[in-house]
C-alpha cells in the first residue's frame, strides 16, 4: 500500500529550481529515508509533504487524498523537527499535551496518551521541567513524545539526532525504532547522515541537488548503487572510482591496465567504451608482492582501530584500500576482486548492471 | 592599573554631562518640591509636605491623575495592543510587501509632533476638515472635539499613537520575527488557530519585547503628549486635557507655583520608577524563555 | 483562505493610509490658493498648483534664519551625544571594572526620568549664564542621553569577543582597537543611532519653548507653532508650507537611510 505520493512536483523560488520533477512513492508503515548532502532539498521534501512549504506545481497525495492545497494543520501530521521547537514557556507535559488540548481531544483520553508516552520514552520524571532545565537527549525526547501522542499516520523527522552526541545518538536511533515497532506509522526521516539511514530505514531515497538518485533498500543502496553519485556518497571512505576504458576485455586506466572479463555487467558493448570503474575499498586485498592487477606505492595511512586505510598513488590516480593491519611497504599491488566491481556510463553515469536485462532478479528487495 | 583608567577617562564625559543636567536636576526638584517659590524671588519658604498635601486637597489635580491614567490606558491599547495585532499580522499573515509595509508604517515616527498637532487639528476639524466632510456624506459629524472633555484626550492619545505606532511597531515585529520559525511550524502542524498561536505562543515568547514596549509606551506616551495638548489645547477645556506632565510644566512657567510643579514632578517620577521596577522585576522572571 | 489574506492586507492599507495621508494632506494644501484649500478640501492635487505659500512665508518670518538654528541645534547636539555615548559604551562593553553593572543600570534608568523633573533646575542653570534665547540653552543640557549609550551597548556586544581579544593579544591600542575594529563595525548602528538623534533635536519642541524667545532664534517647530491659534484659517496653507519645511529634512534622511534605521531599532529591545 502507498500512503504519500509525490507526482512532478516542482518547487522553485523565484528563478531558483530547488526540486524539478519529483515522483516518489512512500510505502505505508514502513521507514523511508531521505538521504543526500546538504542542499539537497531533502528537508524541503519533508517540508512539503507537511505543508509547511507550498510546492510551485505538481501534487501531493496522502492516502490517495490529493492535499497539494491542503494547509499543513488540515492533514493531520506529526513532525519532529531538528531544533525540537519545544515551547519554551511550557512544562514537558504541557508541551506534549498542548495540541491535544487545542484540538479538543477529551481529558481523560489525554492523560492515556500522556502516561503511555511519558512511560515509553523515559520522560515521567521530568514531566514539570521546562525545557531550559533538560539535557538534549531529554529534549529530544520530549519532541518526540510530542509528536507521538498525536497518533498520526505520518511521523516526518527533520534530522531530529543531529544536534546529540554520537553515543546519545545510538541510544536514541533505538528509541525510535521501538517506537515505530509500536505504532507502526509512514515514518519519513530526513538525515544526511548515511550510517543513521541505513541503521534506521526499510527504504532509503538518495537525493542530490533536488533529484532522486536512488530508491532502495539499504542493501541494495550500498551494494549495487544505481549510479556514480549514489556511489561515492555512500560508504566511508567512499567506494573508489576511477576513469578509464574498455578494450579487449581489460580496463585501462593512467598507464595501467587489468582483466575485467570476470565482472558481470561486462559484455561486448562495453568493448572501446569510456566508462567509470567503481570498487569498495574493503574489496581490495594489498599484497606486497607484484602478483597484484595494479600496482602503486602507498602515500597515506589511517588507523580506525578494526581496519587500516591505504591511500594508494597510481599515476595520477588515488584510491584507498581497507586492510586489517598496517602496511609499512611501500610499493604494493593491489587485488581487485571481480565480483564487487561496477561501470558507470561515462555520460549518464548510469551503472551498467542496471541496464541488464536479467537484473531484476540479482536486485532482490530486502 | 593603566585599563582602568581609561575605562574611567572613556565614561566621564557621559557621566559628566548626565550627572550635570539630569541627576543633579533631578536631586534639586526633589528639593524644590519641600518649598514656596515663586522662580524668581530670592526667598524660598520651607513648607515641607505641604505642596504635596495641597495637591492631593486638590480636586482638579485628582482629576488630572485619573486622566493620566486615561491617557495611560488609552497607550497600552493603541500603541502596544494595536501595534502587537498588527506586527504579528505582518509577520506571519502576510507574506508579500512585507518590507514597503514595515517602511510605510514607520515613517510618522520621525515628522515632529508639532506638525502632527497641527495637521490632525485641521483634518479632524469638526466644521471644514476632510474627515468631517467625508462624514457628512453619510449625515454623521464630528464633535467639536477640543472643547469635549473625554474626547479631547481620545482625539489627542490618537495623535500620539500615529507618532509613535510605527516605532512600537518595529520593535515587536523584531521580537515576534526572533521567534524560531520551527516552533510556529510546529503549532501550525497541530492545527493550531492563528489566534491561538498569537496568544498561546507569539505573546508569551516575545514577552520581554512586548513588556518593554508597554513601559516604554506609558513613559514616553505621557511626555509625547505634552506637545499636543500645548500646541491644541493647553490642557483646556479646563484642565480636562491635563496629565502630570502637562500640569507640572503648566504650575511652573504658567503660574510660576514652583513648589507644586516639583511637587506634582515628583510624584510623576515616583510612577515612573515603579515602571521601572516592573520592568526589571519582569526582565529577570523570563530571561528563561530566551534560549 | 485567499478572502482572509486580502483581508489582512487591506487592513495594514489602511493603517498606512492613515500614517501617510497627514503628510499628503500638508504638501498638497501647501500648494493650493488659500481658498482653493476651503473649497476643494478632499482633492489632494492642487489645482491651480502655486508657490505662494511659501513666498508668504517667507516674508512674514525669518525662515533662512530659523532653519538655520534647527539645523545648528540639532547637528551639535548630535556630534556630542554620539561621541559621549560611543565612548561609554565602549567602557562599558569592553572593560571590566567595579560597579560595571550598576554604572550601566544607573545610566539606563535615566531614559526613566520625566522631563518635568529636569526642567526647573536646567532652566535655573542657563539663566544664570544667560543663556536664555541663545541656541547654546536649548544645546547644553541635551549633550549626553542614555538612549545612544544604550543602543551602542547593544550594537558592540554583537562584536564576537575573540574579535577585539585578537586584538589585545597583539598588543593594538586601545584606541586603535576602537577605530579599526569596532567603530566599522558599529558603523550602521552608530548612522541611524546619529540620524535618530538628529530628528528628535530637529523635531524638539518642548525645551527650545522654554529657552526661545525671539523669532529671530527660533526652530522650525517652535515657529509653527506661531501659526495654529489663528482659528479663522486665514494662515492655513501658509502654515502647511511651513509643516512641509519642518517635516522635508527627518523625510529625506529617512528615506535615504531607512534600512539602517529600521535594523537598528529592530534590535533595540531591552533583554
Amino acid at each position: 500500500m502507498t500512503s504519500i505520493i509525490l507526482k512532478n512536483v516542482n518547487k522553485s523560488y523565484g528563478d531558483t529550481i530547488i526540486i524539478e520533477n519529483l515522483n516518489l512513492e512512500i510505502r505505508e508503515g514502513e521507514r523511508t529515508i531521505f538521504l543526500g548532502p546538504s542542499g539537497c532539498g531533502k528537508s524541503t521534501i519533508l517540508r512539503m509533504i507537511a505543508g509547511l512549504e507550498s510546492i510551485t506545481s505538481g501534487e501531493i497525495f496522502l492516502d490517495e487524498e490529493n492535499v497539494t492545497h491542503k494547509p499543513s494543520g488540515e492533514r493531520n501530521i506529526a513532525m519532529v523537527f531538528q531544533n525540537y521547537a519545544l515551547y519554551p514557556h511550557m512544562s514537558v507535559e504541557n508541551n506534549i499535551l498542548y495540541a491535544l488540548k487545542r484540538n479538543k481531544v477529551s481529558k481523560g483520553e489525554r492523560e492515556k496518551r500522556l502516561e503511555k508516552v511519558l512511560n515509553m520514552l523515559e520522560l515521567k520524571k521530568f514531566r514539570k521541567r521546562m525545557p531550559k532545565d533538560l539535557s538534549g537527549g531529554q529534549r529530544q525526547r520530549v519532541a518526540l513524545a510530542r509528536a507521538t501522542v498525536k497518533q498520526s499516520n505520518y511521523f516526518l523527522l527533520d534530522e531530529p539526532l543531529s544536534n546529540l552526541d554520537a553515543k546519545l545518538r545510538v541510544i536514541a536511533r533505538r528509541e525510535l525504532l521501538k517506537l515505530h515497532e509500536e505504532f507502526k506509522q509512514t515514518f519519513v526521516y530526513v538525515t544526511h547522515d548515511q550510517i543513521e539511514a541505513m541503521a534506521l530505514g526499510n527504504r532509503i531515497v538518495v537525493l542530490n541537488k533536488g533529484e532522486v538518485q536512488m530508491v532502495d533498500t539499504p542493501y541494495n543502496v550500498y551494494h549495487h548503487p544505481r549510479n556514480l553519485f549514489t556511489a561515492r556518497f555512500i560508504g566511508s571512505p567512499p567506494m573508489n572510482i576511477l576513469e578509464g576504458y574498455i578494450q579487449e576485455h581489460k580496463f585501462h586506466f593512467d598507464d595501467q591496465t587489468f582483466d575485467v572479463s570476470q565482472v558481470k555487467s561486462m559484455n561486448s558493448e562495453l568493448e572501446d567504451k569510456d566508462v567509470y570503474l567503481g570498487i569498495r575499498p574493503e574489496h581490495m586485498r594489498l599484497s606486497v608482492n607484484d602478483e597484484g592487477d595494479i600496482k602503486g606505492k602507498i602515500i597515506f595511512r589511517e588507523n580506525f582501530g578494526a581496519e587500516v586505510a591505504h591511500t594508494i598513488q597510481i599515476g595520477e590516480s588515488e584510491i584507498i584500500v581497507m586492510s586489517n593491519k598496517i602496511i609499512e611497504q611501500e610499493r604494493v599491488s593491489i587485488i581487485v576482486d571481480r565480483e564487487y566491481v561496477h561501470f558507470f556510463d561515462k555520460n549518464t553515469e548510469i551503472n551498467y548492471n542496471y541496464l541488464m536485462e536479467d537484473f531484476n532478479e540479482y536486485s532482490t528487495k530486502y | 592599573m593603566a585599563k582602568r583608567y581609561v575605562s574611567i577617562l572613556l565614561l566621564t564625559p557621559a557621566l559628566l554631562l548626565l550627572t550635570i543636567f539630569t541627576v543633579g536636576p533631578l536631586v534639586y526638584t526633589i528639593y524644590l518640591s519641600f518649598f514656596d517659590w515663586n522662580l524668581i524671588s530670592p526667598n524660598k519658604t520651607f513648607v515641607g509636605l505641604e505642596n504635596y498635601a495641597e495637591l492631593f486637597k486638590d480636586q482638579t489635580f485628582r482629576r488630572i491623575i485619573g486622566q493620566t491614567f486615561l491617557y495611560i490606558i488609552l497607550f497600552i491599547v493603541l500603541n502596544t495592543g494595536l501595534t502587537y495585532v498588527t506586527a504579528y499580522v505582518i509577520a506571519h499573515l502576510i507574506k508579500s510587501n512585507k518590507g514597503f509595509y514595515k517602511v510605510a508604517i514607520f515613517t510618522p515616527s520621525v515628522i515632529s509632533l508639532v506638525v502632527g498637532s497641527m495637521l490632525f487639528l485641521w483634518i479632524l476639524n469638526p466644521v471644514s476638515g476632510p474627515v468631517a466632510i467625508v462624514l457628512g456624506w453619510f449625515g454623521l459629524s464630528i464633535p467639536n472635539w477640543t472643547v469635549t472633555e473625554g474626547m479631547v484626550i481620545v482625539i489627542l492619545s490618537l495623535i500620539v499613537a500615529w507618532k509613535v505606532f510605527g516605532y512600537n511597531f518595529i520593535v515587536l515585529y523584531s521580537g515576534i520575527v526572533g521567534i524560531p520559525s520551527e516552533i510556529i511550524e510546529a503549532a501550525k502542524l497541530d492545527k493550531i488557530s492563528k489566534f491561538r498561536i498569537f496568544t498561546d505562543i507569539i505573546i508569551p515568547m516575545s514577552s520581554s519585547t512586548g513588556f518593554y514596549i508597554l513601559i516604554m509606551t506609558i513613559v514616553q506616551g505621557l511626555q509625547y503628549v505634552f506637545t499636543p495638548i500645548r500646541v491644541v489645547t493647553q490642557g483646556g477645556p479646563n484642565y480636562y486635557s491635563s496629565n502630570l506632565i502637562y500640569h507640572s510644566y503648566h504650575e511652573a512657567f504658567d503660574l510660576f507655583n514652583t513648589g507644586i510643579s516639583a511637587a506634582s514632578s515628583v510624584i510623576t517620577l515616583l510612577i515612573f520608577m515603579f515602571l521601572l521596577a516592573m520592568q526589571f522585576i519582569f526582565v529577570e522572571r523570563n530571561v528563561y524563555y530566551e534560549n | 483562505m485567499k478572502i482572509s489574506h486580502y483581508f489582512w492586507h487591506i487592513l495594514i492599507i489602511v493603517f498606512i493610509i492613515i500614517a501617510i495621508y497627514p503628510i499628503l494632506f500638508a504638501v498638497s494644501n501647501s500648494f493650493k490658493h488659500l481658498n482653493d484649500a476651503f473649497t476643494s478640501t478632499i482633492n489632494l492635487i492642487p489645482n491651480p498648483f502655486t508657490f505662494e505659500n511659501y513666498q508668504r512665508l517667507h516674508e512674514t518670518i525669518p525662515l533662512l534664519k530659523i532653519t538655520l538654528n534647527t539645523f545648528v541645534i540639532a547637528s551639535i547636539i548630535t556630534a556630542f551625544k554620539i561621541v559621549t555615548s560611543f565612548l561609554a559604551a565602549y567602557a562599558l562593553t569592553y572593560f571590566n571594572f567595579r560597579f560595571k553593572k550598576t554604572t550601566y543600570f544607573l545610566l539606563i534608568s535615566t531614559i526613566f526620568i520625566p522631563f518635568t523633573v529636569t526642567m526647573i533646575p536646567n532652566y535655573l542653570i542657563i539663566s544664570h549664564f544667560n543663556l536664555i534665547d541663545s541656541v547654546w540653552g536649548v544645546i547644553l543640557p541635551q549633550l549626553a542621553d542614555a538612549i545612544g549609550i544604550f543602543m551602542l551597548t547593544q550594537a558592540m556586544r554583537n562584536i564576537p569577543k575573540p574579535l577585539i581579544e585578537a586584538a589585545q593579544i597583539d598588543n593594538i591600542s586601545t584606541f586603535n582597537i576602537m577605530k579599526d575594529h569596532v567603530l566599522p563595525i558599529v558603523r550602521p548602528a552608530l548612522t541611524s543611532t546619529a540620524i535618530w538623534f538628529f530628528i528628535l533635536a530637529w523635531n524638539d519642541y518642548v525645551w527650545p519653548l522654554l529657552m526661545l524667545r525671539s523669532r529671530d532664534s527660533y526652530t522650525l517647530p517652535l515657529a509653527l507653532q506661531l501659526f495654529v491659534s489663528s482659528e479663522g484659517g486665514t494662515n492655513f496653507t501658509v502654515a502647511m508650507a511651513l509643516s512641509v519645511i519642518t517635516m522635508a529634512i527627518p523625510l529625506i534622511l529617512y528615506l535615504i537611510f531607512q534600512r539602517y534605521i529600521i535594523n537598528t531599532f529592530s534590535s533595540s529591545g531591552i533583554k
